[in-house]
């Protein structure tokens, strides 16, 4: 099957690069359409890829006054008139049918030109926004399209422009399939789009094979709590570091340990100060994934404070590690950490129940035991990489058998 | 230096130059009555702005006055390379034909700038352009934040340097991107004013060295504004209407504040929450009034920025102010809050329980505490006359302790003990 993933910048999210990596060992052809260009030297880990997967990039998305986009243009045309001169002057007509300005027109034309030499059974869009840019795709390739949600374009879609959410909507409304990491994203779907049918749920997946679980479970040396994440409100660091103060106010010994950059480090590092955590709170700032699977396994406890989420890879790749887990509830949180069995589920933003928590494992080392080894059976038996590739080729044989896509005469 | 000596103690011939970013500033009313107190006074003020102000017609006490108008001088643009060329140069050339000799003389002063930056020279030369042919026995830089690439003006201008730490230089993020910034601006410094007791000890932390003197004069507010307006008080069974008004910023703390109001509605208390103010911070307090339900019915309202007398408006109409910032240096819109008659509840952040007096004109909390606040607010919502006792000790307060009037004093005994001082 030729799967074509479209994507905003490849490669910039470890588990997109994973799950196409899965698809094309399974034997599908893989193409993966990127808009930008990502930093290969932070994913040596995950190399080499596949001899199915190919990675195209599109054409940049700056000014047409940009000698090398023009280049690429004129390049682009050529080849394209040569190869399949119908599907050039068709794709002309499609973009000029929208009736929209003409620069806006020839932006779009452009757009798509580079799509015309890609095959695709499938096409997959990596986020809703992505699917929303390139609306007509389907139409153009004659191929049903499946859009991902993740929980971060749907969830703060309301604090979008009226223009941008309508859009990313409209997006999932038309696709031929829709792709949920959570149940509680297909919740969500059902209420904002109003749409039921060929919503699928595929929870995210971690490479097992790959991560060593925690073997040692030492009680002589002060526990560490891990967390990781982009240092940006959603994550919930804040709330965070203020259960992390009250814990030291009362005297227990632990250590903690923030991974990730972003905007608001600053105001963290000022919060750490504050709340006299200095020496007990350490941001490790943003650092490889393999360095952050050793520090899981280095560690004792894992934390999600975040106030919105899909399914963290991190808290999964931390129960693989065999970390017990305490996160809140936001998002689908909930059904990948069973409260009480893999670790505690705390209601959002409720900084007692988390101080709670943390404390109880803080104290009881069999517990953390107990619980971490559960955590790592789960992610076994739930989320592997193979169960999360053969929930795909379901969804994408069931929309391609689908056949309710306008038939045009482009191919 | 030569002092003249007058009869009295006061020395009007002082001669001060004041910087800030703009003048007039519809957020710095303050400084607009300080500049006219002390022009009353006799002191020959020169006021220095980075940027033209074009809120002239915000205050009605400057209608006509050329001679403060005569007063201001706007450095150089530095927005754009065409000003930079066009406006820039013409400025040069007529201070240059105007102060020939000063002119060489400051740039004799600028020349050391040349090993910082290979235009290091210019630019020092070019953005300080305005204080050519000046001087004066005190330069007084409103907020410290502004103080960077100022504080050797003193040398030039033969005055004493004095900062004012009103809480924007402290915060982390200034700091955290200029490190050395509090070593520099420390280092020339002649005396420094602080709007808090917090402000002092976090800037000894700091490095500011314990012998520079140091005045503590807390802000102040234009009283006139809440002595005509009543408290509207409302009817019987109406939900209590709690408000806070401060800019959507982190340091705020409006998601704990947001908490703590759906602490209080959970606890079957009928409430209102109207924020006033914008911010880059919206965002997240707007997801978690979402979050909680609030925004959907209305509990809680973001009202947007407001003028100021909207301001005093809104405030009239309320039952409780709540402020749960986690960084503060002193918060004029406390003072506001009490100023109007309402109790305030707010957190223990920066220089908030000096504003506050705690159990008397309102509560002070834990800061990242919603419990605590929310604790307060439902014993004010429980006892309006406590509210009523509260809110008429805070206007009792800001009339003795946060009135503008008072604070000209203070500042023209602060100007004269400074520029008294041997260097």
């Amino acid at each position: 099957m030729h799967i074509l993933f479209v994507v905003g910048k490849f490669p910039e999210l470890t588990f997109i690069l994973r799950t196409v990596s899965a698809l094309a060992e399974r034997g599908h052809q893989v193409t993966v359409a990127a808009r930008r260009r990502g930093d290969w030297r932070k994913f040596q880990g995950e190399l080499p890829l596949p001899k199915t997967l190919k990675v195209r990039y599109l054409l940049p998305d700056t000014d047409l006054s940009d000698p090398r986009r023009l280049a690429a243009l004129g390049w682009g045309l050529l080849k394209g008139f040569f190869q399949r001169p119908r599907a050039v002057i068709e794709l002309w007509h499609t973009c000029a049918q929208q009736k929209k300005a003409p620069r806006a027109t020839l932006r779009q034309f452009v757009g798509y030109i580079p799509f015309l030499f890609l095959r695709a059974d499938v096409i997959q869009f990596d986020f809703s926004m992505t699917a929303a840019r390139y609306r007509m795709l389907g139409e153009i390739l004659n191929a049903p399209t499946v859009v991902s949600c993740r929980g971060s374009d749907l969830k703060r879609i309301a604090h979008r422009s009226h223009q941008e959410s309508q859009g990313r909507i409209e997006a999932i409304r038309s696709a031929s399939g829709v792709h949920c990491v959570s149940g509680d994203l297909a919740t969500l779907v059902r209420l904002l789009v109003g749409r039921e049918e060929n919503v699928w749920i595929n929870r995210p997946a971690v490479p097992i094979t790959r991560i060593l679980p925690k073997t040692e479970y030492s009680q002589h040396q002060t526990p560490v709590i891990l967390a990781v994440g982009g240092l940006t409100w959603v994550k919930g660091f804040d709330y965070l570091l203020t259960a992390l103060a009250k814990l030291h106010l009362m005297g227990i010994d632990f250590r903690a340990e923030i991974a990730g950059g972003g905007e608001m480090r600053s105001v963290l590092r000022f919060s750490i100060e504050d709340m006299n955590l200095v020496g007990v709170v350490q941001l490790l700032g943003e650092i490889s994934s393999n360095n952050i699977l050793q520090r899981m396994r280095a560690s004792d406890i894992y934390m999600v404070s975040s106030h919105s989420e899909g399914i963290s890879n991190a808290a999964l790749e931390a129960m693989a590690s065999g970390l017990p887990v305490v996160t809140t509830d936001a998002g689908g949180m909930a059904e990948a950490v069973r409260d009480g069995i893999d670790g505690f589920v705390v209601p959002v933003r409720d900084i007692a129940a988390m101080t709670d928590r943390i404390t109880r494992l803080l104290v009881d080392p069999a517990l953390r035991e107990q619980m971490g080894r559960s955590a790592r059976a789960r992610v076994e038996a739930e989320f592997s990489l193979e169960r999360q590739a053969h929930v795909f080729e379901e969804m994408y044989a069931s929309v391609a058998n689908h056949g309710d896509i306008q038939k045009t005469n482009l191919l | 230096m030569l002092l003249s000596v007058q009869s009295d103690t006061i020395n009007p011939r002082l001669r001060l130059t004041i910087s800030v970013q703009r003048f007039p500033a519809p957020s710095e009313t303050f400084i607009v009555t300080k500049v006219l107190g002390l022009l009353d006074r006799g002191f020959d003020v020169q006021i220095f702005t980075s940027a033209p102000s074009s809120d002239w017609g915000c205050f009605q006490v400057l209608a006509g006055r050329e001679d403060v108008r005569r007063r201001i001088h706007v450095a150089p643009p530095t927005d754009s390379l065409r000003k930079i060329l066009t406006i820039g140069l013409l400025i040069l050339l007529k201070t240059l034909l105007r102060h020939p000799l000063e002119f060489f003389r400051f740039a004799r002063h600028c020349w050391k700038y040349r090993k910082s930056h290979p235009l290091g020279f210019l630019k020092a030369l070019y953005s300080r352009l305005h204080f050519v042919g000046h001087r004066a026995d005190v330069l007084h830089i409103e907020f410290d934040t502004l103080a960077l690439g100022l504080t050797d003006m003193t040398y030039y201008l033969g005055s004493k340097l004095l900062l004012s730490a009103r809480g924007t230089f402290q915060k982390m993020s200034v700091i955290d991107r200029y490190p050395d910034a509090p070593q520099r601006i420390y280092a020339d410094v002649d005396g420094y004013h602080f709007i808090s007791q917090y402000l002092h000890r976090n800037a000894l932390k700091l490095g500011l060295n314990p012998a520079v003197p140091t005045w503590l004069i807390e802000p102040a507010i234009d009283l006139t504004l809440f002595t005509a307006q009543q408290r509207t008080s409302n009817a019987l069974g109406a939900p209590l209407k709690l408000i806070t008004v401060a800019r959507l910023a982190w340091q705020k703390g409006y998601e704990f504040a947001v908490d703590a109001v759906a602490l209080v509605h959970k606890a079957g208390v009928p409430i209102e929450y109207h924020i006033i103010g914008e911010g880059p911070y919206r965002e997240p307090v707007e997801f978690a009034a979402r979050q909680w339900g609030l925004l959907q019915n209305g509990i809680i309202r973001f009202v947007g920025a407001v003028p100021r007398e909207q301001v005093v408006k809104h405030l009239t109409e309320s039952d409780i102010m709540i402020h749960a910032a986690v960084e503060e240096g002193f918060c004029n819109a406390v003072i506001e809050g009490q100023a109007a008659g309402l109790p305030v509840v707010c957190s223990d952040a920066g220089g908030l329980p000096e504003n506050v007096e705690d159990g008397v004109t309102g509560f002070v909390v834990p800061r990242r505490n919603p419990e605590a606040m929310a604790e307060k607010i439902i014993q004010l919502a429980h006892d309006p006359e406590l509210r009523k006792r509260m809110g008429e000790a805070g206007r009792v307060r800001a009339q003795n302790r946060f009135d503008l009037n008072h604070q000209i004093e203070a500042f023209t005994r602060l100007y004269q003990e400074l520029a008294a001082r041997e260097q």
